[in-house]
This record gives structure tokens, sequence and C-alpha cells, in this order.
């Protein structure tokens, strides 16, 4: 069956704001060059991650890593005006990512609130969803879908974590066997947690 | 299972294989049995000669010392195969757990290169008979390899190890030392019939498959050379993994165990040297003196006929299934010279004035990079490509710098040590591994506990590096774009037997090569 | 360019499409030269840049793979500028917008209304199929005998019976998994078995399966029906065939499998490819095809392009023995219709009179759309998009008063209704209720976010009612003389130009779509989501008539009867053959062939009524 639309149409203001084909960034794997604080930044900015997305650290950035995706959205992320500030809330208290989380989330900077919205999405979808179209979205609720302002990557959207979250792969990536889909998936934690 | 009428027809040799491998066979009263069977015999024996080499000295280095790199000299040569990889997330790199694993792998595969293309007769790689110090390899010598051709046979029938067969059209040509190559139908297209691969010569690039002794016998033993035998399988199919000796640590509760190989599967790409056109590059090249065999429809459009080339290896991709790694370790090397590398910046770095599979003097009139030969692709018995078309080939940039830098090095000082022999012509390109421990260590519970996967998340447990190709042997799905571009896992994760429904084949695809007894 | 390649065909194929590739190499195979023009891309050495173009599409429809380029820089590519446009599902939004399906700097057909055609096609080697499910239901009997069974429209020219060989080999050649136990109902029956068993079913097929036995649904004419779930029969590997590889479960049918366990043309363009008799010259559109003073087609003319939106590089004209379009059900007439001249004042193929057919009888199979949350998990997302349906309700008495209907059972969760999971995870981040599915707007993040997630994304799943559209006369392509500039592609051809609406007939069978869907979800107690359209929707209409309510209809891709085929030309244009009335050595290929379209999916039944042709043409007319 053909033309039916898998992932549809674009409605008014959401699609105006899309127009331009995304350049996607093929993954470059980057190399081992960064400095240490950079380095530093990085894991507080996964373990932050982890406290905004509800996923163990260790499976955004495993310790031994061939992807490397959190590189790519700590750069992605970096780009954003608001993004010292979001650090900061993280480096005061590293040592607790779900309370820095909520000091993100319910921050009275709506800049900061939205950046840490955008990280979320980031993560989940593989996609950039800039904090003011998050912001406009919610002042004029636009019509579904709401396609993203950028695709990060293929590789971003291979390593989204809806999906996981909804026990699957992304539609297009599966490294499953034939016929799994005839059983019950693994359990969420098997997903989201840190594996022993 | 076996049909006990045409078991009683075989008799006398049927008799003398179950007495090695115990099967009872109550239906089969001509001679009754007075002494008690004998031990069922172990496809993935012991071995007292594993090479446990590492590729630094960590292990004996307590933190917070830096381990040093284990030196490359000609000890190296004669130090055996490794049964297993040594490898460490501690290493050379300070706190570069990623880094130094894969450093360990790739150590790992230059000690496996070495080991099967030392000379069958014992002596040491580079000291033998032929130009370049080349001689008939381990892998070559039916021994220790078996083509599989000669394993997934017409009708299903059962193979015998260690038997050459010398097609009737072959017989004429035959002489010591040749090895007979049967062509099958991926044995001048590549996977997936993607299309072929034409020289500078204008000859067709050839690809053979090839399988160890333990691997062998799992097929052999469980049935699976024939389709039937495949849907009567039960269970999920899993290859013996190969182990280093492990000593015994009381406080631990490990029991000491000798070493075992286990399964290792081997891919072989070749190009065709013609004897005086080509005889300054005979002591550049592995080379053998091939009979090749075109069997005719389906596999070729020629045939039967036979036919002799001599043969230069151009690629070696090995897969061997190891402990901590059930999605088996995946080594390739091609000869330096088969095409040039993109650099960087996407450019084409021209390192030598002539390529196995790039044209270097042409202007505007190259073909398109990477690109199929236009179709019809069948060759015929002279293997030329019908047509002025040659394979314009570069190595696209799949791995990360830290990883070609680390494997340059590794190819400067191996292949430094084969200096004066055919094989200071080859390099590896990396080593393709699954690099998430916990995922492993689940998916080998279940392989013991004969329990499939479909309870995994990921089974291929996160391939390190993610994308891994031979320009010789996945020319065309050269890339980083995920599924689509060439990754040994990712692709062989997909390989099933002929069950029905299918089941997984553990991560090769020469199970799906079985014919059926049935027309 | 082509002389050089193949200079003088025995047959000259426009399209290489499932249809175009089948028959190219069936003749090719026996020896017979072949030229195919292709007016899109060249079959690439790997699908690397298609994938990649996949990945990286924000809205990824049907078409988002495959070139030409979707977007340009400020929005949709005008199809103006482009040399081999084709529609996409982005313009078929509502008027004064973006995709403003009226607009014909944003959409490439030409939609006269009063209601929007909402199919869509590629231009690319291969053709559609490469974007399709796969698949690959037989029709029952009952469809070829509308007329004699039901007292509507026409009946096939041809039988179940007719064809019955035909679909077998045709299950072969694209490779078919499905088991003949399944398959024979309604009158189906087999004489050869399937390649390849068939593929599992997934955990929403057997949620749905549940409820069959205590299913009832009223007043649509299945009062006393034996619900079941069937196995669809689908061009998916589950056994290692053609040297590709078995299904993995990517869910990615629809647009591009990354393996290729699906079927798509490129496989059968190899195998033509191989014979060392068939040529494809790319990038290559028909524009012309001239008749000679004997009714017999003397030559079509081609304009070659370089690049997408480039001039042309090469104009010529070529001939052969015999000649087939196989261009699909839209640009097939288009190119008949724009061929007028002194011997064909109507367009080729359509008669010197005024009851020509081509172009007309344009029909799609409407797609009614519904979605629920079932009660406990059934975990979608996962295996291919469909694995089953419910095909017993496709025939019946109640087709003498509406449209009959397939149902599909989804495994993408809500995918295809809203574009999950990507909208419920943007609901939940950012505090919207565009699923419907947080349904106070509350914004969650961490552990909070994970668990409303897993909960909901788990529970989705949708099924897909095709209905049998009716073959109206009104609904039809057509491409007018004299037209502006804008309303033309970048070579200078008009576009199609589309009048479509649903007739009663067909409402009626969406409406009873409708019913059935939620009688099914109450019956799984599933709850369900299915949203009332906007009246803005161009892809709506007003059900009960004269109220304000709407049903959407989607395209599903099926596009079907513009040269149908018939005994007397007076309402046909094509013989059960798919040879021309009016041209004896011209063949119009493919759906467009249908008189009617029932209810399956159409790949399988052109794909056997083109090896048909191929056959008679092989012994009977290229002897």
């Amino acid at each position: 069956m053909t033309g039916f639309t898998r992932r549809k149409m674009l409605t008014g203001a959401a699609a105006a704001a899309a127009g331009a084909v995304g350049s996607a960034n093929l993954t470059t794997q980057t190399a081992a060059q960064t400095t240490a604080a950079d380095d530093a930044d990085r894991k507080l900015f996964v373990a932050l991650s982890a406290g905004l997305t509800g996923i163990d650290k260790e499976r955004l950035s495993p310790t031994v890593d061939p992807i490397q995706i959190d590189r790519e959205y700590f750069k992605q992320a970096k780009t954003d005006p608001a993004f010292d500030g979001l650090m900061q809330i993280i480096r005061a208290d590293p040592s607790n990512p779900e309370a820095a989380a909520g000091k993100v989330l319910f921050n009275s900077d709506p800049n900061i609130m939205y950046l840490g919205r955008s990280i979320i999405l980031m993560w989940y979808l593989g996609a950039w969803y800039e904090p003011k179209t998050l912001q406009k979205f919610n002042s004029s609720p636009p019509r579904p879908p709401y396609p993203p302002d950028q695709i990060i990557s293929p590789a971003a959207y291979t390593q989204g974590w809806t999906w996981r979250v909804a026990q699957t792969h992304p539609m297009g990536y599966s490294e499953l066997l034939f016929g799994y889909w005839s059983n019950e998936p693994p359990k969420l934690e098997a997903f989201i947690r840190k594996l022993s | 299972m076996r049909n006990s009428r045409s078991l009683a027809l075989a008799a006398i040799g049927v008799l003398a294989v179950s007495a090695l491998i115990g099967w009872s066979m109550p239906s089969l009263a001509q001679k009754p049995r007075s002494s008690p069977p004998a031990p069922a015999r172990d496809i993935n024996p012991p071995l007292t000669n594993c090479n446990v080499t590492p590729d630094t000295n960590q292990a004996s280095v307590p933190a917070p010392g830096q381990p040093t790199a284990t030196p490359i000299t000609a000890a190296l040569l004669t130090s055996g195969q490794p049964c297993q990889q040594v490898v460490s997330t501690r290493g050379l790199i300070d706190g570069n757990g990623l880094a130094n694993l894969q450093r360990g792998f790739d150590f790992y595969s230059w000690l496996t290169f070495i080991a099967m293309n030392s000379p069958a007769d014992g002596k040491t790689i580079g000291q033998g008979p032929r130009p370049g110090g080349d001689a008939v390899t381990k892998w070559e010598d039916l021994a220790n390899f078996r083509p599989l051709g000669d394993v997934m046979l017409a009708k299903g029938a059962k193979p015998t190890w260690g038997t050459r067969i010398v097609p009737p059209e072959c017989k004429r040509l035959d002489g010591p030392n040749k090895i007979i190559f049967h062509l099958g139908e991926e044995a001048f297209n590549q996977p997936f019939k993607t299309g072929p691969l034409i020289d500078q010569d204008g000859n067709f690039a050839l690809f053979d498959i090839l399988m160890n002794r333990p691997m062998y016998d799992f097929i052999a033993e469980n049935g699976l050379y024939s389709k039937e035998g495949q849907e009567k399988f039960k269970g999920p199919i899993g290859f013996p993994p190969g182990n280093n000796p492990v000593s015994e640590d009381a406080t631990k509760g490990i029991k000491a165990e000798p070493g075992r190989m286990g399964a290792i599967m081997l891919k072989v790409s070749y190009r065709i040297l013609d004897p005086e056109k080509n005889k300054d590059l005979i002591d550049k090249f592995h080379t053998s003196d091939a009979l090749i065999y075109f069997p005719g429809p389906p596999a070729t459009t020629t045939g039967p006929a036979c036919v002799e080339k001599k043969l230069g290896l151009v690629g070696f991709h090995v897969g061997h299934k190891t402990r901590g790694a059930p999605q088996w370790v995946w080594t390739s090397f091609e000869h330096v010279s088969n095409v040039p590398d993109e650099g960087p910046n996407g450019s084409i770095e021209k390192r030598l004035d002539r390529y196995n599979f790039f044209n270097v003097k042409c202007t505007n009139d190259c073909p398109a990079v990477n690109d199929t030969p236009p179709q019809p692709w069948d060759p015929d018995t002279s293997l030329k490509f019908k047509g002025p078309y040659r394979s314009q080939v570069v190595r696209k940039r799949m791995l990360s710098g830290p990883v070609i830098d680390e494997v340059a090095k590794f190819n400067e000082a191996f292949r430094g040590l084969l200096n004066g022999t055919v094989w200071e012509n080859y390099m590896l390109l990396t080593t393709q591994w699954p690099s998430n421990r916990p995922c492993v260590v689940e998916v080998e519970k279940l392989e013991k506990a004969k329990k499939d996967l479909m309870t995994v998340f990921d089974p291929t447990c996160g391939p390190a590096p993610t994308y891994l190709a031979n320009t010789t042997l996945e020319t065309y799905s050269q890339g980083r774009i995920p599924l689509a571009s060439s990754s040994c896992m990712a692709c062989h994760g997909n390989a099933t037997t002929q069950h029905v429904p299918a089941t997984a084949s553990d991560f090769t695809f020469i199970l799906e090569k079985a014919q059926s007894a049935r027309r | 360019m082509c002389a050089e390649r193949m200079p003088n065909p025995d047959v000259l194929i426009v399209g290489s499409g499932i249809a175009g590739a089948l028959i190219a190499w069936q003749l090719g195979r026996k020896g017979r030269k072949v030229l195919i023009l292709e007016a899109g891309e060249a079959l690439p050495p790997d699908i690397n840049d298609y994938m990649k173009t996949f990945l990286a599409a924000k809205d990824k429809v049907p078409e988002s793979p495959y070139p030409p380029a979707l977007f340009g820089a400020t929005g949709l590519t005008n199809p103006r500028t482009v040399n081999a446009g084709r529609p996409t599902v982005l313009s078929l939004l509502p008027k004064g917008g973006f995709g403003d399906w009226t607009d014909p700097k944003q959409a490439y057909l030409i939609q006269k209304g009063p209601r929007a055609f909402g199919s869509t096609y590629q231009r690319i080697n291969g053709g559609t199929v490469r974007h399709w499910l796969g698949t690959s239901l037989r029709f029952v009997p009952s469809d070829f005998e509308m007329k004699s069974r039901f007292n509507r429209f026409v009946d096939w020219p041809i039988k179940y019976r007719d064809l019955e060989r035909w679909y077998g080999d045709a299950e072969k050649y694209i490779g078919v998994s499905a088991d003949v136990a399944d398959q024979n109902y309604l009158g189906i029956n087999f004489s050869s078995n399937y390649p390849m068993p068939k593929i599992p079913l997934s955990l929403v097929d057997m949620e749905v399966e549940k409820a069959m036995p205590n299913l009832k649904v009223a007043d649509v004419g299945l009062d006393d029906l034996k619900w079941k779930v069937s196995s669809t029969p689908a061009a998916r590997n589950s056994q290692p065939y053609q040297a590709r590889r078995v299904c993995a479960g990517n869910t990615n049918c629809i647009p591009i499998c990354p393996i290729q366990a699906k079927y798509d043309p490129s496989v059968t363009l190899a195998f033509a490819l191989r014979t060392g008799n068939v040529d494809v010259s790319y990038k290559t559109v028909a524009s012309k095809v001239y008749v000679d003073g004997n009714g017999r087609v003397s030559g079509i003319d081609f304009i070659r392009y370089d690049k997408d939106d480039g001039d042309p590089v090469e104009r010529g004209r070529l001939t052969a023995k015999l000649y087939i379009l196989a261009g699909n059900a839209i640009e097939t007439p288009r190119l008949l219709l724009m061929s007028k001249s002194e011997q064909t004042p109507n367009g080729v193929a359509n008669r010197r009179d005024d009851k020509g057919s081509v172009g007309k009888y344009l029909m799609d199979h409407p797609l009614y759309l519904a979605w629920a949350l079932t009660d406990k998990p059934v975990w979608g997302y996962r295996g291919p998009l469909s694995t089953a349906g419910i095909e017993v309700c496709r025939d019946g008495r109640f087709r003498r008063e509406r449209g009959a209907f397939r149902i599909e059972i989804g495994n993408e969760g809500w995918n295809f209704p809203i574009q999950d999971p990507d909208t419920t995870t943007v609901d939940f981040v950012n505090g919207l209720n565009g699923s419907g599915l947080n349904k106070d707007s509350k914004p969650l993040f961490g552990t909070g976010l994970t668990c409303a997630l897993n909960e909901k994304l788990s529970r989705q799943f949708r099924l897909g009612f095709l209905v049998e559209q009716s073959p109206d006369d009104t609904n039809r392509v057509t491409v007018p003389d004299q037209v502006p500039d804008e309303l033309k592609d970048h070579l200078g051809l008009t576009r199609p130009h589309i009048t479509y609406d649903l007739s009663e007939y067909t409402k009626r069978g969406m409406a009873a779509a409708k019913t059935t869907a939620s009688a099914i979800f109450k019956s799984m107690n599933a709850e369900e989501f299915t949203t009332e359209p906007k009246a803005d929707d161009p892809i709506t209409f007003e059900w009960p008539p004269g109220q304000t309510t709407r049903i959407k209809y989607f395209g599903a891709g099926h596009i079907a009867g513009t040269h149908r085929m018939g005994e007397r030309s007076e309402n046909s244009v094509v013989d059960s053959l798919q040879r021309s009335h009016d041209h004896e050595n011209l063949y119009l290929v493919g759906s467009g062939s249908f008189p009617t379209i029932a209810t399956a999916n159409p790949t399988l039944t052109l794909a056997a009524l083109c090896l048909r042709t191929a056959d008679h043409i092989i012994n009977k007319v290229l002897k």
C-alpha cells in the first residue's frame, strides 16, 4: 500500500518555519582531542541529561561507546546562548541530577527552561527543536505533526530514545531477528536502565 | 532424525564415523555391538598452542603504572594463532577504554593473519619456496579449512572433511599444489548480488568462502548441510567459540580450562595475474595456481567448464567466534595496492602509481567512483569483462581518525617484519567487535542455555567501530549510513537458516547456501 | 545515446516500474531486444543515498528517500522547475498555506476538484513500487464480476480463473511469503504454492484476533460474517530469497527497506539487464506518441535531461516494432492525451469520436484510518508495517449498495495518523496535546516522562480500511491544450490535470468502514482516538450527507482505471491483454487497465496481467 503517509503533513505555522530542507550533519567520529575541561563538562551535561530524560546516564553515554552520540548532542546544545546558564545549574550540584533537571525545567528564565526541553527532545528524537520553536508551540499550539527545525544526523535518528522507551527500535533501524515481533519485547528496564 | 535405511546402505563408512562421534544406531543390526560406544568426538578440541600474546603488558603493570606496548619483533611471526582476543580497557591511552580495546583487537587480527597465512608445511611465514618467500598457506590446506562449495553440495549431500573434489572438467588440468576453486553464485558477484569488481586488466575479481574444522563439524554433525537438515534442526544455532587457556582461580570459583580454537570462517578475494603480463607483480602477492570450475546455471551462465588461472590474494576477511564475542570478531585485510584512500576532506589520496582497482591516469573520462559495472555481469571462461569498463574504486573514510592512526602504526611495524616477502604488501583495515560488555554477558548466558536471543534488546551488542568495509568485498556498500552501509555485525546479524520459520544462523550466511535433497 | 546503446529494439517500453520491468525481463530472457525509457533517476549501486536522504528528512513521507528533492530553498519545490516531477502528500493541505493542494507552485498535479485526489507516485528507476508496503493479495473471483453479481459498473473481460496461473508466477517472481491454507477464502484457489512461508503475526494482530469471535457490526451488510484475522501475503522475505536477506522488522517498508528484504522492482530490473537484451535510458521522458496513416504507432519522442532542474541535453524520436506504455495510471494517460495529431485528434488510443475513455474512470482506494489505545500493551512500532488484516469482509451482497473494503492492521502504532512517536513525545515534553494523549497538557521529564510515554506508546494501534472506489467517468486525468506556463513542468509539458470526487457508493463504503472500526475497537475494549477532520481539509467529505460532520480519506497510492480494459472500445481502451483497441502495436499496462479496483492492493494483480501480456507478446506477436 503506497501513497498513505507515514509521517504526513506540515500545517500552518510549523510548516512555514520548517520550510528549508534540514541540513543533516553526517556523523564524523570526533577524535579524542577534546580538552579535559570539555570532557568534564560533557560528563556533567550527560548527568543532567539523565535527570532530564529519565534514562540512566550509563545508557546515554556508555563507558565503551563506539557511537559517541553524546558528543554530537553536547556540541549541538552548546550552540544555544542559554547553554552556559543551564550548565551552571548542574555544575552547582553535580551530585543531584534529578534536582538539577527540575531546576532547569521550572526555571524562571524561559530560555533555560525551553533549552532544557530542547535537550530532552534531542535525546528522544535525534532532532533539534529550537527553544523558541517550542515556546511558539506553547503560545499557539499547532496542529500535529510538529516537524523539528533540524534532524541532527542519520546516526542521531538511530539513537533516539523515544523508541527505546516504547520498548522498540527506530523505524528504519532494527538490529533484531526475524520473527521478534511475535514475542513480547524485553522489559522497559532493559532498554533504559544501567546494565549490570 | 536420520533415515536408517540409507544408513544401512552406507554401513561400513558410517560405522567408522559413528565410532568417532558415538551415534547409536539401534536399527543397524548387522554388527552386534559388544564394546561400549566410543566417547563423543569433541568438535572444538583442546589445544596447547594458543597464542596468548597481549598488545600491552597491562596485566603485569598494576595501576597507577602506565602499561607499555608489546614490542613487535620477529618472534611474533612464530608465536602461533590466537584462540581468543586478549584485550583490556586498560592500555596505552589512559582513560580511553574504547581505544585500548580496539588496539587489543587489532593486535589479535595481525597475529591471526600471520598464523593463518603461514606455510601449510610448518615453515615460518615468508620463508616459502615461491617468489617472495610465498608458499601454500595453512588455510589453503584441506586439512585445516574447507571451501563452502565443498560443504554445501548438490542435493544436500553429506560432505566429507579433507577430501579433494576434482570436477571432471578439471581433471586434465590438475596437478600438485593446485587449488580447486568451485564458482558459486557469489564467486564473482558481491554479497546480495550488488555487482562484480573489475580490475585494471579487465579481469573479474573472484571471491571464495572457507571454514575451519570446528565450524565444519558443527554443520556436518547437525545435518545443516542440507535444507531438510536445517528444517529438522531444533534449537538455536550456536557455533563453538574459541577461548585461550584459563588458569584456575579458586577464590573466584574459576576452573582451569584448556584453550580451544572455536569456529572460524574466512572470505578471500583474488585478482587474476597473468604470468607474462603481470610477471613483475608475482612476488608482490600471495598467489595460488587455481583450477576455476564453472558449474553452469544457475551459478554461472557458462559451464560446466574448467580453466586455470594464477590468482593473487587481494582481500582477507576473518570471522572468529570467541568467548567475549558471541557476535564473532571480524578482521579485514587488504592488499596495499588495491585502491587509494579518501582523505579527511573528501579528496582522493593517490599515493601509488598503480592500483588494482583504480586508474590513476584517467582525467575527465574516469568512470564514476564506486559505481557498478554495466550489466550483464556474468563472466565467461575468459573471466574478462566484456567491454572497456574498469572499476574505479576508492576506500571511503569510514573509520575515525584515531583508529586509522592506530592501525597505521601496527601496519608499519608488522609489514616491517615481513619486509622482502609477499606478505609485506598486506595491511589491516581494522577489527569489528561487540563493545557492550553487559550485553555480551547476557547473550553468552542465553547461548549456553540454548535459548534464542529474542529477549535481548540489541543482539549485536554495540559493534565497534560502527562501520567497516573491505574495498574488494564490500565495494558498493561503503559509507556511514546506518544499515545501508557495510557493518560486519549489522549485516551478518540478519543471516538466517532455511528452517521454517527462519531462525538466526549465528552470524553466518553459509547456512543459507545449503541445497535441497528434493528438487 | 539511445540509438547507440540499443539501436533497433523490438520493443520500446515507457516506464521502469514493476509493470515495465517485469515485461522487459520476460521479453529479454526470451531473446527480444528491449529499450526502456525511464523519466527518473538511474538504478544506483546501493541505497546509501536514498537511506541518507530518508534519515535526514524531517517529514518521512513515502517520497522522502527518492529524488527529485521535495524541498527547495524556500519551501516545496515548484513543479514548474522540475523536469520529471511527481506529486507529494505534502501538497494535500488546505488552501491558502503551505502545501496548498490547489497551488500549482506547490502541487505537481493540477487538481480541479471538487475533492483532492489523495495518492502519489514516483518517477524513478523501479517506480512507485520502490516505496510500497509489499502487500500481495489476489483479487477474489467476485471482483471481476461486479456487473453480473451486483449489477454495478462493469465486468472485467477476464475472470479470476484466467489470471490464476499468472498470479502464481507473479508471486514467484517478486517473492511472496504466505501459506495457501490461510488464503483460500471468498473463492480464491491456488494451483501452486507460495515460494516462501508466511510472515509471523505480530502482537497487535494477535490482540485483534482475540476480539474476532465476539465481533458484531450492525447496519453495514456484514451481520452474519465470521470475522477473522488473516496473515497478509507480502513480497517480503521470510526466507533468504533472490539473494536478499530475511525481514528483520525494520518497520520501514514504506518508504524504504534498509536491507531490501522487501521486494522492489530494482530486483527485476537487475534480472532484465542481466539477460543482455534489455537497456534502460534514464532521465528520459517520453513526450509524444506518433501514429501513422495505418493506425500503427510509428514512434515516440523523448526528451533527455541531466540535472533535475537543468535544460534538456537531447531530443529525438525512437522507433520499435512494439510499444508499451507502463508509466502508471496518471502519467500514461497524460502521455496519450499529449499526443494529439491529425491521426489522433483526441490523443492516442482514445478513438476519433467523443467516446474515448483515456484518462477516465480514475480510481484510488480511499483509505479510512482509525486509531485507538488498547487496554493492555500490544507494543506497536515492531515488525513489518503490517503483517495481517481482515479480509472476510471484502465480498458480499452489500456490494450492490456500497463500496466493499478490506482492513489492514497496522503494526506502527500511531505513526500513520499523527506521526508518532514524535508527536506524543513533543506533547509530553512541551506540554501540548496534539495527540489527544496528554489531556492536561502537562510537560513531564525524568521518570514521569518515561513512564507516561511507555504507557501510551505501548498501547497504540491503528486500522486502515481500503474502500473500493466506484469507476466514475467524471473522475479523470485531462491534459488541456493551452495552459499557462505555471501548469507545465520544466520540459514544457503540461502537467496532469485531475478532476476527482467520491460517489455516494464510495462514501457509503467509507461510512461503513467508520462504523466497523468503532465496533472492532469496542469489542477489543480499546479506547478510540480517531479525530474528526476539519472542514478545510481537502481530503474529506461530509457525512451523513448534508451534515457538518466529516470523514477523512487518505490516498492509498493505488491509482487505477484510466486505460481500462474491456471487450468493446466504446467504453474501454484496451483488451484483456492490455492491447489498445485502436492501435495494434501499442500496449498500455499496469493498474490503469483495471475496469474496477476491488479491495485488494493492486500490485500483484497488475503484475499478473503484465506477465500474461508478456507471454502473449512472446508467443503470439513477436514470435
